[in-house]
């Protein structure tokens, strides 16, 4: 009992530490992945940082230049001044403190009429909505507009000149920035691929992200085109993909360890039951021997002590004493016979001898044999035998088998009164029959009866003592022989066992 | 000579379910002048035991339709005085002791000689002839045996003796205050010297001491002698 706690506590402790282990493997190769991914991410976003700010300090340094350079008081020269930045400069505006714009204030990138209906949407419909007036002195301030479905980006400034404030305002060439800078910061050769987009998440510049599982980082143009984001992420699809299955790979190999393990401890497991199932059939196997061994031990002593110490009414009881004995002893006999050959079976020892004989003449010796048997038990027996039947066959091991059967029958079917035993050729084969007409056997139990020390259910309720080798003896001997033995019954009607060889190979 | 099976004849019911060592039993004790019954199973011995009222009960462990243990258990409790003899292949001292546990007076192995079950036999009749007249009571401390009834009355409560538990008591107190021998016992009360093992005499002390004293480890009333055997103080 003991032992089994053990086991079992051994068992769980086992499991336990296969799901700690898988669970451990597991996340750590989730916290590897995820390290690796919050790396990944880290650069990403220290890049995109880095461009964001390049771009907007581009386009922060034209318009400062700008609002450096710019002279209210010489505005005559401004389309130079303009023009002397070589900058992606849509327009210029210069105003003055009442917002309007002042003469040659105005220069724009446009062709003329365009120029001009800017000019008036700008006065009208820009102006207004830009927060110039409460504009920090000197400082640079900058709005990114949608108007019309149109993006503009406009940087501003307020100064004073001659006591009186002034405004510049310079419009960023939007398309010129999507055309030409974006593709200069983010070009083409890298492992990461760039999209700006807008507050619609319309793509501004850039192309679809596909494929990939990887991080993707956003960064606002906090300052100047504050309506767009940067987008960031890993170019390469089968680098993300390569990780995604190595990591389908590693739980794949987890899984696949804790099956091997559960599979081994269940295999374990069966076994350990299957030996202590074996270990309690034989401790039974051998009390039940050694009663079945006793007992006609115990009436060969019995009738053998009357005999000899003359308690014994008369000559004719005196015979009938002497013929138990010799009965009792061949009973004897045969029993330690079963036992030594199963014995022998036990230890792998298999000492048959063949040689051409005749399965008739087996058959019919077999019936001699019990015909004491038969008789007490009150049974009959039909043989159905033909002249001869050769075969190659161990003469004694085949004669013990057909014994094994009748004696089953004697035993376990005596009800049925009537034995049937035939042999006879039937394709290619040698079939011995035996047939009773007792209980039957229950067919869920028909593949186990032959097993060693099994002994069918209706027999071990009324002890019919048995030792359950018999028909693991028959099995065996069938095998041995090239043959096999076979069961069928119904409950209620009887057995039919068949034992079958081979027949020789036809001569001539 | 057969002695002839009268009117007086005692009564053995045999309780064994293999034909054959019926037949020897039979054979062997209606030769001495038993009067024999048998029958194969448990039930049919429990019947024939209540109807038939025999004078001992010679039981076999292995029957058919019930464990032989279970069956001396009833036949023990339907009657306290029949003396039981278990026959049985089962040679282990844990079986023996369960017998003797389960209310039989004696234990014996297959294969047994017939000579001397039936010297046991006799042992057991003879001792019970003579006290069938007696209705003896005697004290064992604050119990009082009631060697007719075989019983152990302290108050309100009863026990049970067996056939040889009553008869170690009575030996033992015929010798009161003095040492008797294992080997005595076993020949006085048995009948056959050298058997049952003297194993067997300390079981039945145990079980003795078990229905009689207060603290089986310190007893006050059956006492072991060391090197000799066991001694009575009323």
């Amino acid at each position: 009992m003991r032992r089994l706690l053990v086991v079992n506590a051994l068992i769980f402790m086992v499991l336990a530490s296969a799901a700690a282990l898988a669970y451990y493997g597991y996340s750590y190769t989730a916290d590897l992945s995820t390290r690796e991914r919050a790396l990944v991410e880290d650069t990403m976003r220290e890049l995109a940082a880095e461009k964001v700010i390049g771009i907007e300090s581009q386009i922060i340094d034209i318009d400062q230049k700008l609002f450096a350079t710019i002279d209210p008081d010489s505005l005559g020269d401004l389309a130079a001044a303009v023009r002397a930045q070589q900058a992606p400069i849509a327009s210029v505006f210069v105003l003055g403190p009442d917002l309007h714009i002042m003469p040659s204030g105005y220069v724009s990138s446009r062709p003329g009429d365009e120029a001009l209906d800017f000019r008036s949407l700008f006065e009208e419909q820009i102006v207004p909505i830009l927060p110039l007036t409460n504009q920090p002195e000197d400082r640079r301030g900058h709005q990114h507009l949608i108007l019309h479905g149109r993006p503009y980006l406009f940087g501003f400034t307020r100064r004073q000149a001659h006591g009186q404030w002034y405004y510049v305002v310079v419009e960023t060439d939007l398309l010129h920035l999507v055309a030409s800078v974006f593709p200069q910061f983010f070009g083409p050769v890298s492992p990461r691929l760039y999209q700006v987009v807008d507050d619609a998440d319309e793509l501004v510049y850039g192309a679809p992200f596909f494929g990939s599982g990887s991080a993707t980082i956003e960064l606002r143009f906090a300052e100047t085109v504050s309506r767009w984001r940067l987008r960031v992420t890993q170019r390469d699809p089968a680098a993300s993909a390569a990780r995604g299955r190595r990591k389908a790979i590693d739980l794949v190999l987890i899984g696949m360890a804790m099956v091997i393990i559960t599979s081994g401890l269940g295999v374990l497991l069966l076994a350990v039951r299957r030996e202590r199932r074996a270990n309690a059939l034989k401790s039974e196997f051998i009390s039940n021997v050694s009663h079945e061994l006793k007992t006609p031990l115990s009436i060969i002593s019995m009738f053998g002590e009357m005999l000899a110490s003359g308690r014994v009414k008369g000559p004719a009881q005196a015979t009938e004493y002497a013929e138990v004995i010799w009965r009792e002893s061949v009973r004897l006999a045969r029993l330690i016979d079963n036992v030594l050959d199963f014995a022998k079976i036990e230890r792998g020892v298999n000492v048959y001898e063949f040689a051409d004989g005749d399965v008739a003449e087996v058959c019919g010796r077999a019936v001699e044999l019990s015909s004491h048997r038969l008789h007490n038990a009150g049974m009959a027996v039909t043989v159905d035998l033909p002249a001869e039947l050769p075969a190659r066959l161990d003469g004694n091991a085949l004669t013990l088998a057909v014994l094994n059967l009748i004696d089953n029958a004697i035993k376990y079917a005596a009800d049925g009164k009537k034995i049937e035993l035939s042999a006879r050729a039937s394709g290619g084969r040698i079939e011995i029959v035996v047939r009773d007409f007792g209980p039957g056997i229950d067919a869920d139990e028909h593949p186990r009866i032959f097993e060693r020390f099994y002994r069918a259910r209706a027999v071990r309720l009324k002890p019919i003592r048995g030792s359950g080798i018999g028909l693991a003896l028959v099995e065996h001997i069938a095998t041995a022989h090239g043959g096999g033995v076979r069961v069928a019954s119904t409950p209620g009607h009887g057995a039919t066992f068949t034992l079958w060889l081979p027949a020789p190979p036809a001569a001539g | 000579m057969p002695a002839a099976v009268s009117e007086g004849s005692k009564k053995i019911l045999v309780i064994e379910d293999e034909p054959d060592i019926v037949r020897g039993l039979k054979d062997a004790l209606s030769f001495e002048g038993f009067a024999v019954e048998a029958r194969g199973t448990g039930g049919d011995g429990l019947r024939a035991a209540g109807e038939w009222g025999p004078d001992l009960v010679l039981l076999d462990l292995m029957l058919p339709d019930d464990n032989g243990y279970r069956v001396c258990e009833a036949l023990r409790e339907r009657d306290p005085i029949t003396p039981i003899i278990i026959l049985t292949a089962k040679a282990q001292e844990a079986d023996k002791v369960r017998g003797l546990d389960a209310g039989a007076d004696d234990y014996v192995t297959k294969p047994f000689s017939v000579a001397e079950l039936i010297a046991r036999i006799n042992a057991i009749f003879r001792r019970q002839s003579r006290m069938a007249a007696s209705d003896e009571t005697f004290a064992i401390g604050t119990w009082t045996v009631n060697a007719r009834k075989h019983t152990l009355v302290r108050g309100r409560q009863s026990k049970r003796l067996t056939f040889y538990e009553l008869e170690v008591l009575k030996l033992l107190r015929e010798r009161a205050d003095e040492a008797v021998s294992r080997d005595e016992l076993l020949e006085k009360v048995w009948g056959i010297p050298g058997s049952p093992t003297s194993r067997t005499v300390d079981n039945f002390i145990v079980k003795l001491r078990r229905k009689l004293e207060e603290d089986q480890k310190a007893p006050r009333h059956i006492l072991t002698v060391y090197g000799t055997g066991y001694k009575l103080v009323p």
